[in-house]
């Protein structure tokens, strides 16, 4: 299923510090020891409540830590260490995000330019990059129409795919999707879903970040569950069905267990 | 009964309808879903059923008598983003207090701890939030309660428990419950019938549903 390795994170701890009043320093681990991988082609979910550190991940990985955090563990990119000038030379090129609000759309600018200008801080030239966007628009199903407008112009469900267009059009080795999907209407959900596991298809590892599990599950190849700053257990998307038997962490079961499609049952000591 | 007829409405004279000729009926006790696809007025629907705007024609009526004649509004609304609605400079104590006596023993219905009472909206997660913004609105001795897609940000757990208080709370007080949602599944567990946005009496999608829990 996964082919070779593109990103993979090592033990990877997070620690916030927080001074107190009487000068007093906290120390609040936020991701303990997580490790995981994700491959060429798959598509890696990772699924947990709110505040459970999903997003504190995604942050890890592309180095947008608040000052505070002190970080422990190694995060490695196609075999080498993620150091922050690495960092800085590849994110937006090789490493892309598509974040988690439509509000990340500049407002001022038309979507073509929108994805014209990710395009050019990808590094292509003038030119190439107003081809570029013109051969998303063609592969995301995005009309010329759709181009010429401004975000408020846009539908929900367009401006995800203005988000994706952007995210990709430079061609990037990983995509971070970071809860792509809240608020739209199921059919928007599932044709935003099917364009990343496309792309998944087509060689680029997806790290897909997301509460929403039954929408996770129709495309993640395998689900990273995290609880309380840890994974307690990567499973094959397939592993989640019937009650749940074929899951290990009773964290997991109980997850799955308390969909509206299964048994919409809340028993976890939170 | 809250019914709405022939509701139209639109930001100015000129511009175009947001909702041209919508209505509905739900009673007391009873729970509706309501369904239907982004940017289509459901939101702004759910707003004028909770006298937050004025319909630009039709009329919403509430047991046969005006909304907010004497006291709170008897249509309380829940939104989707609760981090949005409560004052971010109240502590919790305060924007239940803001709501009456009534929304502290809501509060502890609905499972909010003692704990969290002195402390801001952005030292509490969104579930746990959206149980104050329900403890507001029910404080408010409701008869019908508008949730917009009160869930949607929340993980299955998280979802789940709120469900199971808030299915309890509006069954004993015989509160009628409009869910707007388009999580399918949630909606069928929840709901007694699910309807689109469209003229009460023929957007009405009566087909069987399972019982809510």
């Amino acid at each position: 299923m996964a082919g070779q390795t593109v990103l993979s994170v090592e033990a990877l701890s997070v620690t916030f510090r927080r001074v107190e009043p009487l000068g007093q320093v906290t120390k609040i681990p936020v991701l303990r020891r997580v490790s995981l991988d994700v491959g060429r082609g798959e598509i890696l979910a990772v699924v947990g409540s709110s505040g459970a550190g999903k997003s504190v991940l995604a942050h890890a990985i592309l180095g947008l830590l608040p000052g505070n955090a002190e970080v422990q563990g190694r995060i490695l990119f196609r075999g080498e260490a993620l150091t922050t000038d690495r960092l800085t030379k590849i994110r937006g090129r090789e490493l892309a995000l598509v974040p988690q609000s439509v509000s990340f759309l500049d407002p001022l600018l038309k979507a073509k330019h929108a994805v014209r200008l990710a395009a050019r801080r990808s590094g292509l030239g003038k030119e190439a990059a107003r081809a570029a966007q013109e051969q998303t628009f063609a592969r995301l199903g995005l009309s010329e129409d759709a181009g010429e407008r401004f975000p408020f112009e846009l539908s929900g469900g367009m401006a995800r795919r203005i988000l994706l267009a952007m995210a990709t059009v430079g061609n990037p080795s990983l995509i971070i999707a970071d809860e792509p999907t809240p608020g739209l209407h199921e059919e928007a959900v599932r044709e935003s879903l099917e364009q990343l596991r496309g792309l998944a298809d087509a060689g680029r590892p997806i790290l897909l970040i997301s509460h929403d599990i039954a929408a996770c599950l129709a495309v993640a190849d395998r689900v990273a569950v995290f609880l309380d700053g840890e994974i307690v257990e990567t499973a094959a998307s397939s592993e989640f069905a019937g009650q749940g038997s074929g899951l290990r962490h009773p964290y997991s079961r109980t997850l799955w267990n308390a969909l509206p499609q299964n048994a919409f049952e809340a028993e976890w000591p939170c | 009964m809250l019914t709405a007829r022939d509701v139209r409405f639109r930001y100015s004279p000129r511009a175009p309808w947001v909702l041209d000729g919508v209505g509905i009926d739900i009673r007391p006790t009873e729970t509706v879903g309501l369904r239907a696809p982004s940017g289509t007025g459901k939101t702004t629907f759910a707003k004028i059923l909770a006298g937050y705007l004025e319909p630009s024609a039709g009329r919403v009526v509430v047991d046969d008598v005006p909304a907010d004649e004497g006291g709170p509004h008897t249509v309380q609304m829940v939104f989707q983003h609760p981090e949005l609605t409560i004052n971010p400079y109240f502590r919790i104590v305060k924007a239940l207090s803001e709501a009456g006596e009534e929304a502290h023993h809501m509060a502890t219905i609905l499972g909010v701890e003692k704990g969290w009472l002195s402390r801001f909206p952005h030292e509490l997660s969104c579930g746990e939030l959206q149980r104050i913004a329900l403890a507001r609105a029910l404080g408010r001795r409701p008869r019908y309660l508008i949730a917009d897609e009160p869930t949607a940000m929340l993980d299955a757990i998280t979802q789940a428990e709120i469900w199971r208080f808030l299915l309890r709370i509006v069954e004993e007080r015989q509160i009628g419950l409009l869910v707007i949602g388009h999580d399918v599944p949630l909606l069928g567990r929840v709901c007694h019938r699910i309807v689109g946005l469209g003229p009460a009496m023929r957007g009405m999608d009566r087909k069987a549903l399972p019982e809510p829990p």
